[in-house]
């Protein structure tokens, strides 16, 4: 018996897998010993098209970057290991699994090798292993035995388990799960909506698309268990229609899993109905947002609307809804089977369970891993095989993330520690920018990102993205002068304190990140800030000290010190270019130099006073 | 009554001082009234029962600069202007609900700094040229702007669009345009739901379906965005320029009309209160800008209600094309033509008072006073955009010459008078035209909700009875802000099941209501604008529901006060029937005072 597996999620596809898989299936036609089957991806999309082989009772070989005339020499490869010869090593062959008899070929296990060793697959332990298309083989590796255990659960325990796992949201803001399920119950009287959010929009992000693809039955199951614990009749997976192979494959997932009795009415013979909807978006990034999402799938153009009210309280249709991410609940099945404390062997206190994250950038081997919280970016670069010293930053959660450089690389990625070093852990995208590339660059991409997805509803994001864009493109040619630096810091934190949703609140996040740990880029840019210290700062006058002997003011190039001869003098903010000059040039000391961080504690030590 | 009370309380308790202030609070909030909150704004203490925070801080005297909210309606919060702290946080007033207990501060550096910033952005992205605007010293971006900044630091792209002047009755120029919403929100409420958010980012913009031109849209012209709009985005039609020219023309005799609504709102456009009448004062004031003659609309109102209850009492007789909804409110005319073409037949026939008084003037008046038709040049100073829209109804015409020349609102009117040079408080006032110079309360009521049908109703049931009851010459149920008012009138022989409908969003509500069965009437008032005409789309600005209930007030009393209070009474009117149309519903009357109504495609579209 010779079983195929042909990688077949978008990332294969593009490589060429279908013409392998098509090959693959017109010799099975003939021949009934070998069967093909179509499976997603196991993460190492820079292999693809992967092939896997099953002979027999023997181990799962891998071939990596198979192309249609690699099909016979694998077959023949097969036959051999049939007929117990040891075939000779093929040059594409990337590794076996421990899952059967030795084949003796010389070839590394996955699980030694360095894209895979450090990688703690959970989520995603049945992505590209099991057929995507069909619940049967899902069932037989697993599927859907957690949502037997939960049925026979009060769903009180199962929220009780969820709050014991420390699970948080995989969306990006890491929302307590639990917790977010105890604000739904409050209202008791009212029907419940749970929606699963699956409009994956950063640049960079693809993590949750290749979940999808790969093991669909995974992310219905959590959606089933979910509903069963919230009291919820209609569930609802938005998504974008930018995915075709993941919708298919969702639409085909859902109805298998209605034939099989896990969806439709009583459930495993349970008092629990649950019916899922598929909504697609026209892809929108701001769909992801809660508030625009609901507004979408009830019909209307994917704008935010002010919060409060919280969907907790008013989401779809006015009624409370619960909106979690795939990951989030591609999760709870595994919680439920293997217990909260299985759960919590990975990752930190406050981050509990593993991440999937998807790699991309200047990097050699790029694709989506998935590791525990805690690991820090030196240990994702030996995964992805990127020097340490040939990059300058990752820039972590996508356009509304920050940049990490080497400095911070040993932070480990949890939620916390993250937003201690200006990053969000996000959805999960890793963009890799390597050396020769230019940060600003980076941020203007960005930037541009920002602008175009604004639903153009609110003044800070509609004009002032655009505003920091147009600042950041002439800083990045070379036009830029101090004000526009300083333009750009203080109408990134405008945005970041006044936006409406949050995408309007993250979307400076590159630039101020950039600003506090990668000021070296502006100084290349900006002549006047070579040699200055790395930070915005101003200057202000203490009027204790300050004589009044006006040379401050004789020296200002803006003439934006006022005062007269033996008056306290001050210095106009917002005509400053914060040169430094006044305050060399002051004998009294008086003149003091804010970087803007220490200034807000200063803001924060008056308002105490 | 309660509420004055508790107000008195408050008043003593801020007076009060010390521990003794704090215990009075305490009890108060305690006793009668568990909604007040007490909030605590730059360390001062406040009680407030109002839902947002912006509200309370407004009624406390705070003046927080915001552009996209309005009392009306739920909070946008797209301006991000009234920021304010709330417990150490940044918020947006407007739609921060008041809570007990809040911390709020108004004035640190942070809050106006990020005021500062984000109405430079507004101003990154308009023309800044507010001495050619429509809208200078009117303006509620330019009146924030003053107080904060003029100027802004940032300079790159604009957006660009071409002026929409397509439409009769309003003209859209997106560049002004600062995408608050309010529009949106106010033709949604309308019922309409033309306008909205479209494109993403900075292209964002406010515009009807695939950017169609407004008249190619279904738009009823009731105008609510042009009252609601903050900038000059959204406007009336100008129509200045040409009055302008007639008034300049020696061979024309150009006519004022003042609508019965404009008495009481008139006087908000030169810094009056809510509700004061001018009457006499408004037309010293036309004529001294050069009007030959000013005549009152509601004479026509008159007109109106002698035809439109004979033509009840008729249809009642007969029974047949009942309900029967009144047909004085153009863009209401316009929302059936183009919603419910199927009510046509229930519509009266009868013109509105403008269109009607018009007709009159252009035959019997101008027979009387020996004038050609077309010498005559008819302006009618409106609350109302849509009347606009009307007047170049070709159903109007009347030997193939419009019967109103041209329409002002009150904002064009009163730009009008300012641009005179005139000082209408300085002068004296002055009467109609002698011709046409008696209107009666009834008609005079017709600017608010209600008022059509309690002056119908007098007339109707004089019309059945031959006479009036004394005591019933108001009918209060009919009056007020609700906004679907129903009631039952025994008028003598007749029993006549009657509704009142203000905002044609609540009529589409109030029409499902009739299609289910849950309502059986026989006579309908509607009035698109919310108030009915006080608070019309052509009203001064700002206008709301309060101010609305202000100016209808101000009718309601001078209706009190009018010597003569029905229609039928009203000697111009007995005098015109006598001398020129001899009897309600005559041919005559039917040919010069009724009209046809045809259905209305909702969009055009044209393949360029």
């Amino acid at each position: 018996m010779i079983l195929i597996r042909v990688g077949l999620g978008s990332c294969g596809i593009s490589a060429g897998a279908l013409e392998v898989y098509e090959e693959l299936e017109n010799i099975a036609e003939r021949n009934p010993n070998i069967t093909v089957k179509k499976c997603g991806c196991i993460g190492a999309c820079y292999l693809e098209p992967i092939v896997e082989l099953k002979v027999d009772d023997y181990e799962t070989i891998i071939f990596e970057k198979v192309e249609k005339k690699d099909v016979a020499s694998i077959l023949n490869f097969a036959k051999l290991l049939q007929q117990q010869e040891k075939p000779q090593k093929l040059k594409k062959l990337f590794a076996k699994r421990r899952d059967g008899r030795d084949t003796d070929i010389n070839a590394p296990f996955i699980d030694e090798i360095d894209y895979y060793k450090n990688q703690v697959k959970r989520v995603s332990e049945r992505c590209g292993i099991v057929d995507p298309e069909d619940i049967e083989d899902s069932i037989e590796k697993g599927s859907y035995l957690a949502l037997r255990k939960a049925l026979s659960m009060k769903p009180e325990q199962i929220i009780e388990e969820v709050k014991k796992s420390g699970l948080r949201g995989r969306g990006g803001a890491g929302f307590s799960t639990g917790a977010k399920w105890e604000f739904l119950l409050k209202e008791k009287n009212k029907t419940h909506y749970l929606i699963c959010n699956f409009d994956e929009g950063d640049p960079g992000a693809f993590m949750n698309r290749a979940l999808v693809e790969s093991d669909p039955q995974l992310v219905i199951e959590g959606i089933i268990i979910t509903a069963y614990a919230l009291g919820v009749k209609n569930a609802f997976i938005y998504t974008r229609a930018e995915y075709p192979l993941a919708i298919k494959r969702l639409r085909i997932a859902i109805q298998q899993a209605r034939q099989k009795g896990f969806l439709g009415k009583n459930i495993l013979g349970k008092n629990f109905s649950l019916e899922i909807e598929l909504r697609i978006g026209a892809g929108a990034f701001v769909c992801g947002e809660e508030t625009a999402l609901i507004k979408s799938i009830e019909g209307f153009s994917g704008r935010p609307v002010p919060r409060p009210p919280y969907p907790a309280e008013k989401g779809l249709w006015k009624m409370p809804t619960n909106i979690n991410n795939v990951e989030t609940l591609a999760n709870i099945p595994l919680i439920i089977k293997n217990g909260a404390e299985w759960f919590r062997k990975f990752g930190t206190e406050n981050s509990a369970g593993t991440k999937m994250f998807s790699l991309s950038g200047d990097i050699p081997r790029s694709g989506y891993i998935e590791v525990p919280f805690g690991m820090n970016i030196k240990q994702v670069s030996e995964i992805a095989g990127f020097g340490i010293d040939d990059f300058k930053a990752v820039q972590l959660g996508g356009p509304s993330g920050g940049f990490i450089g080497k400095d911070n690389f040993e932070t480990p990625l949890n939620y916390d520690s993250v937003k201690k070093i200006d990053a969000i852990i996000g959805s999960g995208s890793m963009i890799v920018i390597s050396k020769e590339k230019n940060l600003i660059d980076c941020i203007r991409y960005g930037l541009r990102f920002s602008v175009s997805e604004s639903c153009g509803k609110c003044v800070p994001c509609r004009e002032g993205t655009l505003r920091l864009y147009e600042l950041a493109t002439k800083i990045s040619k070379g036009e830029g002068n101090p004000d526009d630096l300083y333009n750009i810091y203080v109408l990134s934190t405008t945005i970041k304190k006044t936006a409406l949703c949050g995408l309007g609140q993250t979307a400076p996040n590159l630039v101020l990140s950039s600003i506090k740990h990668f000021f070296s880029e502006y100084e290349d840019k900006i002549d006047f800030w070579k040699g200055k210290k790395p930070n915005i700062l101003f200057y202000k006058i203490d009027p204790q000290k300050c004589n009044g002997c006006h040379l401050c003011a004789e020296s200002c190039p803006k003439s934006a010190i006022s005062g007269r001869k033996l008056e306290i003098h001050s210095i106009n903010d917002d005509l400053c270019v914060r040169c430094g000059l006044c305050f060399r040039q002051c004998p009294f000391k008086a003149i003091e130099e804010f970087i803007a961080e220490s200034a807000e504690e200063i803001v924060r030590n008056d308002k105490k006073k | 009554m309660k509420r004055t009370k508790t107000k008195n309380k408050a008043r003593n308790s801020k007076a009060g001082k010390g521990t003794k202030r704090k215990n009075q609070l305490k009890t108060e909030s305690v006793e009668s009234m568990p909604k007040k909150c007490r909030i605590s704004v730059n360390g001062k203490k406040y009680l407030t029962d109002k839902k947002y925070l912006l509200q309370g801080l407004e009624e406390i005297g705070f003046d927080i600069p915001h552009l996209c909210f309005h009392e009306d309606f739920e909070p946008l919060a797209t301006c991000r202007l009234c920021i304010v702290e709330s417990d150490g946080k940044l918020v947006t007033s407007c739609n921060t609900a008041v809570k007990e207990g809040m911390n709020v501060k108004t004035d640190t550096e942070e809050i106006l700094e990020a005021r500062r910033f984000n109405l430079e952005l507004i101003l990154s992205d308009h023309p800044l040229d507010c001495d050619y605007c429509y809208k200078n010293l009117h303006c509620e971006l330019q009146r924030i702007a003053e107080k904060i900044t003029k100027t802004t630091r940032y300079k790159g792209r604009h957006r660009s669009y071409e002026k929409d002047e397509s439409s009769a009755a309003i003209m859209r120029d997106m560049n002004q345009c600062i995408l608050c919403g309010r529009c949106i929100a106010a033709c949604e409420a309308q019922g309409v739901c033309l306008l909205n958010y479209a494109e993403r980012g900075f292209n964002t913009i406010i515009a009807p379906p695939m950017n169609l031109k407004i008249s190619n849209t279904l738009c009823i012209s009731c105008g609510q965005c042009t009252l609601h709009c903050p900038t000059a985005a959204i406007i009336e039609k100008d129509e200045r320029t040409e009055v302008y020219n007639a008034l300049n023309d020696e061979k024309k005799f150009v006519i004022a009309q003042i609508a019965p609504s404009v008495r009481s709102s008139l006087g908000e456009e030169f810094g009056l209160k809510p509700g004061t009448v001018l009457i006499g004062k408004v037309a010293a004031a036309l004529k001294q800008i050069g009007f030959d003659s000013v005549i009152d609309t509601s004479t026509g109102a008159d007109f109106t209600i002698m035809e439109e209850a004979n033509e009840l009492v008729e249809r009642l007789k007969k029974r047949e094309n009942l309900p029967m909804f009144t047909s004085c409110c153009p863009a209401w005319i316009n929302y059936v033509e183009t919603f419910h073409p199927e009510l046509i037949k229930n519509l009266s026939t009868t013109k509105s008072p403008h269109q009607i008084l018009a007709s009159v003037i252009k035959t019997y008046y101008a027979k009387m006073k020996n004038l050609e038709p077309c010498d005559i040049v008819i302006v009618s100073i409106m609350p109302c955009t849509a009347k606009k829209e009307e007047a170049t109804r070709i159903t109007h015409r009347i030997n193939n010459i419009p019967t109103v020349d041209y329409v002002l609102t009150v904002r064009e009117a009163a730009k009008m008078l300012r641009e005179g040079g005139i000082d209408i408080m300085k002068l004296k006032d002055e009467k109609f035209d002698a011709l046409i110079d008696v209107a009666s309360g009834a008609g005079q009521i017709f600017g608010a909700t209600g008022g059509v049908m309690e002056a119908a109703l007098r007339t109707a049931e004089y019309f059945i009875n031959g006479k009036n009851k004394k005591e019933r010459i108001e009918f209060k149920n009919v009056r007020g802000m609700q906004s679907i008012k129903t009631a039952q009138y025994d008028l003598g022989k007749q029993k006549v099941r009657i509704a009142v409908v203000n905002g044609s969003g609540n009529a589409e509500k109030f029409l499902n209501m009739i299609k289910n069965k849950e309502l059986e009437v026989d006579f309908i008032e509607v009035m698109a604008c919310p108030g009915g005409c006080v608070g019309g789309g052509g009203q001064p600005i700002p206008s709301s529901m309060k101010i609305v209930t202000e100016r209808a007030k101000a009718l309601y009393e001078i209706d009190k006060k009018a010597g003569v209070r029905t229609s039928h009474e009203n000697p111009v009117i007995k005098k015109v029937y006598k001398e020129f149309l001899k009897k309600p519903g005559s041919e005559l009357a039917e040919q010069l005072l009724h009209t046809k109504y045809m259905e209305r495609e909702k969009y055009i579209l044209k393949e360029k």
